[in-house]
C-alpha cells in the first residue's frame, strides 16, 4: 500500500504572513475544543478561559482605550 | 509562623478582563511613570516595531481570516476557508496547508473544524433596504 507523504508543521518564523491571522484563530479555536474534553474540569476552565482573553486580543475586540494603552506601551517599550 | 504577622490581609488575585492591560509592557510602564526608579529591561522575542499602522500583534486582527466557501463541492470538507490556504483530509482532521508553498500550517481536529464554521461558517446577507 503507498503511503503518504507526511507533511511536516511550518515552525512559527516559516508560517507566510498572508495567513498568521487565520493560522492564529485556528490553533486557537483548536486549544478550545481539546479544552472541552479535558479530564481535569478546573483545567478546562482555566484553558478556556485563557483561549477567550486572546482570542479577543487576535481579532481585536478590544476598547479602543485598550488598544492604544498596549501600542503606546509597546512603542515606549523600544 | 511568626508573631504579629497577618496573613488575612493579603490581597487575594483577581483576574483582568480585557479592558484591563495585561501586559508587562504596560505594567513597567506604569509603574515608571509612578516612580523615578530606573526601568528594568524586560526580554523581547522581536525586534520589529510595532505601530498601529504596520501591525505587530495587534496587526493580525486586520488581516485576512476565516469566511465561509462559496461553492461547496464535498460535503465532508470545511465549509469555512482562510484565503490562501486548502484543508487536506488526514487521520481523523484535517491539516491545512499553504497553497503557495505547499507547507503545512497545522493539524486541526474536527471539533475545530466545527468551532469555525459555527464562528466564520454563515454567510452575510446583503439587505437591500431601498427594494419595497
Amino acid at each position: 500500500m503507498a503511503k503518504r507523504k507526511e507533511l511536516e508543521i511550518v515552525t512559527v518564523h516559516e508560517i507566510p504572513g498572508d495567513v498568521v491571522a487565520g493560522v492564529v484563530v485556528a490553533d486557537i479555536a483548536q486549544i478550545e475544543a481539546d479544552a472541552r474534553t479535558h479530564p481535569d474540569a478546573d483545567a478546562s476552565r482555566r484553558i478556556l478561559f485563557a483561549a477567550k482573553r486572546l482570542r479577543e486580543i487576535a481579532t481585536n475586540n478590544m476598547s479602543p482605550e485598550t488598544k492604544e494603552k498596549l501600542i503606546s506601551a509597546c512603542a515606549t517599550q523600544r | 509562623m511568626a508573631p504579629g504577622s497577618n496573613d488575612s490581609a493579603k490581597p487575594a488575585p483577581v483576574l483582568l478582563s480585557t479592558s484591563e492591560p495585561i501586559f508587562p509592557a504596560v505594567l513597567s510602564a506604569r509603574a515608571s511613570a509612578s516612580t523615578s526608579t530606573p526601568k528594568l529591561a524586560i526580554a523581547s522575542t522581536s525586534t520589529k516595531s510595532v505601530t498601529a499602522s504596520d501591525g505587530g500583534f495587534l496587526g493580525i486582527s486586520e488581516a485576512r481570516t476565516w469566511r465561509p466557501k462559496l461553492t461547496i463541492k464535498n460535503k465532508n470538507y470545511p465549509r469555512v476557508t482562510c484565503p490562501g490556504t486548502f484543508f487536506i483530509q488526514h487521520s481523523g482532521g484535517f491539516q491545512l496547508i499553504h497553497r503557495a508553498k505547499n507547507k503545512c500550517l497545522g493539524f486541526y481536529s474536527q471539533a475545530t473544524i466545527k468551532d469555525l464554521e459555527k464562528q466564520y461558517g454563515k454567510k452575510k446577507r446583503t439587505r437591500n433596504r431601498d427594494r419595497a
